[in-house]
């Protein structure tokens, strides 16, 4: 009886299959609550990727409005069609029917805040200009009703060339029903009845048009009046006298004025008529609530929020990850001595435990921080609370040559650089950017840490130093060494490389709100799913080529003396101690088998590089397994050291200072030690993150340039400090 | 521009950032953010009218 029940699923759900009616572009103001939208007329049915050739995330959802299946295009935010950014010119791409790949959009939804209208109807007056079927979603109308706003819908329908206004919620769903029957008439609709805003533009553009068509090229009006006015503008294809033609008609239009200057006075002539017309602001009456955010966005108030959010983040990553991250640990380790237990032993136990089963660990070990941080990350982005914090810190950041929202991703990178890297997406200017990004791997993160607390608690004295703790002294040098780097960096580049002003820093502060719980949790989604799909991969990988370096070539010899040592102590020895002495073997022999695998040989062969900042094979072995992912030096240490890839801290460091080199002399020596922290402070022993700062940069040159940089910088750090501090 | 800070636009100062700097203006309902150093290209004339 199955065949009914088949037969009874409702068409809608059949319709994901069949192809769509049509694309629709959802465009939008940023922060306008666009994706909101997006994900409240898509629901889960929605696909992400990236553009091609560039990092802007392209978002496709497939949606069914009263039987009419529509692709709906996210699109990034813009204040215009004169794209500032990368993201932008995707969002002016894919309008015009630019990008490979991605169709050209039937139909608009424009996503309009209803509480800041006046930047709304700017773009609101350039798409209509496109001539294509439209509609308008309000949202946040309750916000807009709270501040005493009286929106004429019925004027600005009229005002905007009859295209149908619908005041929506996004958060609650009010208003979506009528949305969702305008959206299945949506391709049908007439186009926006034709309004001449500005004859002289219009007329050169009809001009363009009508000369680039005798010479073959077919051109949108509008985008004619582009090219017209951005300077930067690409259009789809170029006749040979573009550029000649472009400059005469410009002349004409605006003479010495700058066409972009030209164009908002234009524009907002239009939307302060239009306003006046079909808002009337505000009460005047004052709410608690807005009274209390203007008095939290006051300096020193703002200042105190601040400093307590960040340390709610570092509490959270830090303290309230770690149950579950030891959790993690123990399950891991748990699977692991269980297979071990079932698996002969030999390669494949090996390689199953110690190579494929700890790549994993290693991966998913870092999922708890990882996750409370981009949840952090993405609440304090829909909020509306990153652009404050951009204009509380934007004056501190600009002496180092960053901008206010640089902040964010590098307090982020404390944590782990990779989510911090992804997070640059929000600064604008690609400079800011690029420091930002190189500046981040600078930052103590969570890997660091193990490494620090070895080798400080085995070699830095304990030792009073004032009300502080000697030790406790060091680690704090460690962190503020790494932001001195990241910071220095920063205005190197700033100042070099990467030199100039951005000359139209002006950041629109957006109003606090709640967020949706949809669309943090479908962000949160996806970008766990980029950590997985980009650092993941490479941190596994990475794990099992470590582990493949360190086993192979196996030694008969080293097996031989192991079974020997084994037999004569079963020989002579019983019980406790003889358990004890097979351990000892057991380690001694893993010792060994690494001296000799392609791991330690290749620290025998650099060994001669790394002498002059005091550092024997074993150490050189370590931070060559270390440069793919810096947390594993303590296991292989361990290992090295003949104490087990997972002995605790003391055993290890008890074993550590005893180290000699082949004189006699120890091998610990604390300007070593020292020398060796600086280098884990500012060397970037770390895949993951190169291969994030590939993905955001879209170049291998920033992650060569990055890695080289920061060894150079770690070695000459540690070279510096192990001569001068060795008589 | 685009956020339009243009000639005949109404504004309302607001505050200053910690340091001084940058400025926070409302535009017809709407915060933006200004650089001191974008800030001193504008002209700017009281109106008068509050809020």
């Amino acid at each position: 009886m199955a065949a009914p029940a088949e037969i009874a699923v409702p068409l809608e759900r059949v319709g994901v299959r069949r192809s769509a009616a049509g694309t629709v572009a959802v465009v939008g103001n940023p922060n306008a609550g666009k994706s909101s939208v997006f994900n409240r007329l898509t629901g889960l049915r929605q696909h992400t990727a990236n553009y091609p050739g560039v990092t802007v995330e392209r978002r496709i959802g497939r949606g069914t409005f009263g039987g009419v299946s529509l692709d709906l295009i996210d699109l990034p935010g813009t204040y215009s069609l004169s794209p500032t950014s990368a993201d932008e010119q995707i969002a002016v791409d894919v309008l015009f029917g630019r990008v490979a790949g991605t169709p050209r959009p039937e139909a608009i939804l424009a996503v309009i805040d209803s509480t800041r209208l006046y930047q709304g109807l700017y773009l609101l007056q350039q798409l209509i200009d496109l001539g294509r079927p439209m509609i308008v979603a309000l949202t946040m109308i309750d916000a807009a009703e709270r501040e005493g706003r009286k929106i004429d819908f019925g004027g600005l329908q009229e005002a905007l060339g009859g295209v149908p206004v619908f005041p929506i919620v996004a958060t609650s769903g009010r208003g979506f029903v009528a949305l969702n029957e305008a959206l299945a008439r949506v391709l049908t609709l007439p186009p926006p009845r034709e309004a001449v805003h500005w004859p002289e533009l219009r007329r050169a553009a009809d001009m363009l048009v009508a000369q680039w068509r005798a010479a073959g090229v077919e051109l949108h009006r509008v985008e004619a009046e582009r090219l017209l006015i951005d300077v930067n503008a690409v259009p789809g294809a170029l006749v040979p006298q573009a550029a000649a033609d472009i400059a005469a008609a410009r002349a004409d239009l605006f003479g010495a004025d700058p066409p972009l200057a030209a164009e908002a006075r234009q524009r907002y002539a239009w939307v302060r008529a239009t306003l006046a017309r079909v808002e009337s602001p505000g009460s005047g009456v004052v709410t608690q609530a807005a009274k209390l955010v203007d008095w939290i966005n006051r300096p020193w108030p703002s200042t105190v929020l601040f400093v307590a959010l960040m340390a709610i983040v570092f509490q959270a990553v830090f303290a309230w990850a770690t149950p579950v991250v030891d959790l993690i640990d123990a399950g891991v380790s748990g699977i692991g001595s269980m297979i071990a237990a079932v698996l002969p032993d030999g390669m494949l136990e090996s390689f199953v435990v110690d190579g494929a089963i700890a790549g994993v660990g290693s991966v998913i070990v870092f999922l708890p921080q990882i996750l409370i941080l981009f949840l952090f990350i993405i609440l304090m982005e829909d909020t509306g609370y990153l652009a404050r914090a951009a204009f509380l810190v934007d004056r501190a950041m600009r002496t180092v040559g960053l901008s206010g929202q640089s902040v964010i991703p590098l307090l982020s990178s404390f944590a782990c650089a990779v989510p911090s890297i992804m997070a640059t997406r929000v600064i604008p200017n690609r400079r800011d950017r690029i420091a930002t990004i190189l500046a981040a791997p600078f930052m103590t993160c969570s890997a660091r840490l193990p490494v620090y607390a070895l080798l400080i608690g085995a070699f830095v004295p304990v030792r009073s130093v004032g009300i502080f703790n000697l030790q406790g002294l060091v680690l704090f040098g460690l962190y503020a060494i790494g932001i001195v780097g990241g910071v220095a960096t920063a205005w190197l580049l700033r100042s070099s490389m990467l030199r100039g002003q951005n000359p139209t820093f002006i950041l629109a502060l957006p109003e606090f709100r709640l967020p949706n719980v949809r669309t943090v949790a479908m962000k949160l989604l996806d970008r766990v799913r980029v950590f997985l799909g980009r650092a993941g991969t490479v941190i596994f990988a990475v794990a099992v080529v470590v582990w493949a370096l360190a086993y192979f070539p196996r030694s008969p010899d080293v097996e031989a003396a192991q079974g020997a040592a084994a037999a004569e102590a079963a020989a002579s020895l019983t019980g406790e101690t003889l358990e004890e002495r097979l351990a000892q073997i057991e380690n001694q022999a893993a010792a060994d088998h690494l001296a000799q695998s392609w791991l330690g040989r290749a620290g025998q062969w650099v060994e001669p590089v790394f002498r002059p900042l005091g550092w024997d094979w074993r150490i050189s072995a370590a931070v060559i397994a270390g440069f793919p992912a810096r947390e594993v030096v303590v296991a292989v240490l361990g290992t090295i050291y003949a104490v087990g890839g997972e002995a605790d801290e003391e055993t290890l460091a008890g074993r550590l200072s005893a180290a000699q080199h082949p004189d006699g002399s120890p091998v610990y020596t604390l300007p070593m030690v020292l020398g060796l922290l600086l280098f884990y402070a500012w060397c970037l022993q770390c895949a993951a993150t190169l291969a994030v700062i590939r993905r955001e940069t879209n170049s291998w040159r920033w992650p060569v340039f990055a890695w080289s940089y920061m060894t150079a910088l770690g070695y000459g750090g540690a070279l510096l400090i192990y001569q001068l501090g060795t008589p | 521009m685009v956020l339009g800070l243009v000639e005949g636009a109404e504004l309302t100062f607001l505050r200053r950032s910690l340091g001084g700097d940058p400025l926070e203006v409302r535009i017809y309902g709407a915060a933006i953010s200004l650089r001191d150093e974008q800030a001193r290209r504008f002209h700017v004339m009281p109106n008068g009218r509050a809020g």
